[in-house]
């Protein structure tokens, strides 16, 4: 039950924050330096010098999220019964018998639920220290994709397939 | 006269180059005929005979009045410059292409005497000529593989071109346009870089006079608007900043003109 509840409350406390979002944040690497990378997101916890020249630089953050206890209320009834004596007016005693319960409600609180968060992210860079791949793992690689926007969008390009000519080949109508 | 003529003749690639500039806002739908209506106004132009003879080109890339230095990649020249001979030939400014009529006669690996305007005065440079034809020959083919769609064949062909010569506006936005879909320019802020040089040239270009700047100021708007919207603030207040200055030098320059007169 309280992992249920955990994971709604990660939900809730994630707000719009996604995986997408937070690759879309990557995605937005693509292209740029390592050294802007470093500037912006600090230096790597890790980096890993590729033979081709290249680097992968590894960010790797970890925490955790306590959850308190849930208090529950468990009913406690206790029962009780006995006799009593008395002396009437005329004199005489008078017995008599009582029964009954008593209910009463206490609190009980479970332990506290610790649910670890790791998120780490690596970039490739070639020779040059532009960045040419991401990748992430982890259960709290979440962001909100950002709003930033490229001036002009990349959209892949299907390979074409053409006569190649060359510029005299154009010119003389050859091709 | 002159500038309706030029005007003329740079239609066909100035209107590609609007409608590339406006497709970059969506590219989903009219990025698979972007580069054919950019590519192919260059390859019609530079199929002409005129691009395909070895002559003599000097290094400046001039400015849209086509005698003014916008920018030299050598020390012989600077901009602002403005072109008065080639040898012994007057340029002739109500010529179409007065520089390059002069620089036809002359072969590609010539040194020639040229003589300039360099703040108001007439001085004589020696510059060292190199084949225009080698430099035509790839804006023709990387024209003619934007008209077929292949930004890779066209990015490839225009850094080839700018290897051997600086480009001007038209080339340099056809290669922001290749490079950025065979995924050569990637990341918001090389494409914000790259899209804000493009600009930042064709204010170069135009600086030569107030007109030619007011003409291009819907475009450059549109480029600070772009820019702006890429989240690239800084370069879109640099660019309308240079716009502005430019066109405050040139206004300022054509008063005191008037005055003297």
């Amino acid at each position: 039950m309280n992992r249920i509840a955990a994971s709604i409350l990660l939900v809730l406390l994630a707000g719009c924050a996604s995986t997408a979002g937070y690759e879309a944040v990557l995605q937005t690497w693509l292209g740029d330096s390592s050294d802007h990378l470093v500037s912006s997101w600090g230096v790597p916890q890790q980096v890993y010098r590729q033979s081709g020249g290249g680097t992968v630089l590894q960010y790797s953050r970890s925490g955790q999220i306590v959850l308190p206890g849930m208090t529950t209320y468990q009913a406690q009834t206790s029962y009780t019964s006995g006799s009593v004596a008395a002396v009437g007016s005329n004199g005489n005693m008078i017995n008599g018998t009582y029964d009954g319960t008593a209910t009463t409600y206490v609190p009980h609180t479970s332990d506290p639920t610790v649910i670890a968060t790791r998120c780490v992210t690596r970039f490739t860079a070639d020779a040059s220290g532009r960045i040419t791949n991401w990748s992430w793992e982890g259960n709290s690689c979440r962001a909100v994709a950002p709003k930033k926007t490229s001036v002009v969008a990349a959209v892949p390009v299907q390979p074409v397939s053409y006569k190649k000519c060359t510029a005299d080949q154009l010119r003389h109508s050859d091709c | 006269m002159v500038h309706l003529k030029l005007s003329l003749v740079a239609l066909t690639i100035s209107t590609a180059i609007c409608v590339g500039a406006f497709a970059g806002n969506s590219p989903t739908t009219q990025d698979s005929t972007l580069l054919p209506k950019i590519g192919e106004p260059f390859a019609t132009e530079y199929k002409k005979s005129e691009y395909g003879v070895s002559r003599c080109m000097l290094t400046p890339v001039l400015e849209s009045d086509r005698m003014t230095v916008a920018l030299s990649t050598d020390r012989v020249f600077a901009a602002g410059d403005v072109f008065v001979a080639v040898g012994s030939d007057i340029i002739d400014s109500t010529a179409m292409f007065p520089v390059r009529d002069a620089l036809m006669k002359r072969a590609a690996e010539e040194s020639i005497q040229v003589k300039i305007r360099r703040a108001g005065k007439e001085i004589t440079v020696t510059a060292k000529c190199t084949d225009a034809k080698v430099f035509y020959d790839l804006l023709l083919e990387a024209g003619f593989a934007a008209s077929k769609n292949d930004a890779a064949g066209c990015s490839d062909k225009l850094r080839g071109a700018a290897s051997l010569h600086a480009l001007n506006f038209s080339p340099m936005h056809l290669a922001f346009q290749c490079g950025r879909l065979a995924g050569r320019i990637v990341g918001p802020t090389d494409q914000a870089k790259a899209y804000y040089e493009v600009y930042e040239q064709l204010i170069r270009e135009s600086q030569w006079s107030a007109d030619a700047l007011n003409r291009n100021r819907g475009t450059i708007l549109t480029a600070v608007d772009a820019l702006r919207k890429g989240n690239a603030a800084f370069l879109a207040d640099d660019l309308k900043q240079q716009f502005d200055q430019a066109l405050t030098a040139k206004t300022q320059t054509t008063a005191s003109l008037g005055d003297a007169r």
